[in-house]
């Protein structure tokens, strides 16, 4: 998933496009295109962090379309005080914790589609390093170390989660988290470092 | 409590592993799909808008468990009230309060001078009914 120009994904479009605010304003005018392409922009982004949250692609589907419509009904609200993007995220953020919070999610209870990881993934330098190739049962190996690494991640608190997702996974800035979440930056950073502490403990078997 | 100064390499192995989760993708064709699913639910919402206590519990960011809590506690309130509300009130039914019995019996003419209208007791103490004293001598 390219995640890498999570912080300012406009930047990377063609000039041509027109930038967030331009849509913005023409789909506050009823425009459904201009919305559309703002879907098209942001949902990868969207439906990846919503993922990394719930390691459930039923639920991210599910909460990635209902981000979108909450965003589309309550666009008449957006004044342009933040980026769009920041807004959208938050909108996205707020539901799946709240998801999170209502079902009581139990990571045990939901199959985590780690199948779904692309090909490419499997012959990711870092990811080779990991696991070497000489290990006579590597595929099993890889697997293994998947669900472990998405486990370890259920066993975050949400507040933790959310924010290794954003800033390990989906590469945001400090400052651009502290927006999303309503915090101040030195709770991300607190948060973050309490965060990585928690995984590598978890997974230290794997960081041997 | 802020953490101790992080050693740049300190985390290294740990955000390597999770850099890989940037390669976990959603089946094939997901997001060539996923703006036209918007757009149905959209004009879904729309043909269907949702019922108020929805809205308003989403407005309170209330969860189910909270709110059916909120109800149940409506609900014995009103309940309560209406019992408390149904009851004999004291007037209507058995007197419970009796009224006090008369703090003198003597009569008030006798123990006001007539002559004097100031108020009893600041001038001209009440003449009380006071009967005397017996002493008996103990007998030896």
């Amino acid at each position: 998933m390219a995640e890498a120009s999570a912080a300012n994904p406009a930047s990377a479009d063609a000039p041509a496009q027109p930038d967030d605010l331009t849509l913005v304003r023409r789909a506050q005018g009823g425009d459904e295109a201009a919305y559309d392409e703002l879907v098209r922009r942001y949902q990868r982004q969207i439906y990846g962090v919503i993922y990394h949250m719930t390691s459930h692609h039923e639920d991210a589907n599910d909460l990635t379309q209902e981000a979108f419509v909450k965003a589309w009904q309550a666009l008449k609200s957006f004044k342009g005080d933040s980026a769009f993007f920041t807004w959208l995220y938050r909108i996205a953020v707020n539901r799946t914790l709240n998801h999170i919070k209502q079902r009581n999610f139990r990571a045990t209870k939901h199959a985590m589609s780690l199948n779904d990881l692309d090909i490419e993934a499997d012959h990711h330098p870092d990811l080779v390093a990991l696991v070497s190739d000489k290990t006579p049962r590597r595929a099993l190996a890889l697997e293994e170390l998947k669900e472990k690494l998405n486990a370890a991640m259920q066993r975050l608190s949400e507040n933790h989660r959310i924010v290794v997702t954003l800033h390990d996974i989906q590469g945001l800035p400090h400052d651009e988290i502290a927006k999303v979440l309503g915090c101040n930056t030195a709770t991300v950073r607190t948060r973050l470092f309490y965060a990585r502490q928690q995984l590598q403990g978890i997974l230290s078997d794997y960081l041997k | 409590m802020q953490p101790a100064p992080q050693n740049p390499d300190e985390f290294e192995s740990v955000k390597k592993l999770l850099a890989l989760k940037r390669h976990e993708e959603p089946p094939p064709g997901y997001f060539d799909r996923l703006p036209g699913e918007v757009r149905a639910r959209i004009a879904h919402a729309q043909a269907n808008p949702e019922p108020w206590w929805r809205r308003l519990m989403e407005a309170w960011n209330l969860s189910p468990q909270m709110a059916t809590g909120y109800a149940a506690m409506a609900c014995v309130l009103v309940l309560g009230g209406f019992w408390l509300t149904s009851q004999p009130g004291p007037q209507s039914g058995q007197q419970l309060v009796t009224t006090p019995p008369p703090l003198a019996t003597t009569n008030q003419a006798d123990l006001v001078n007539p002559s004097n209208t100031s108020p009893t007791g600041l001038f001209n103490t009440p003449s009380l009914q006071v009967q005397p004293a017996e002493f008996k001598k103990r007998s030896e």
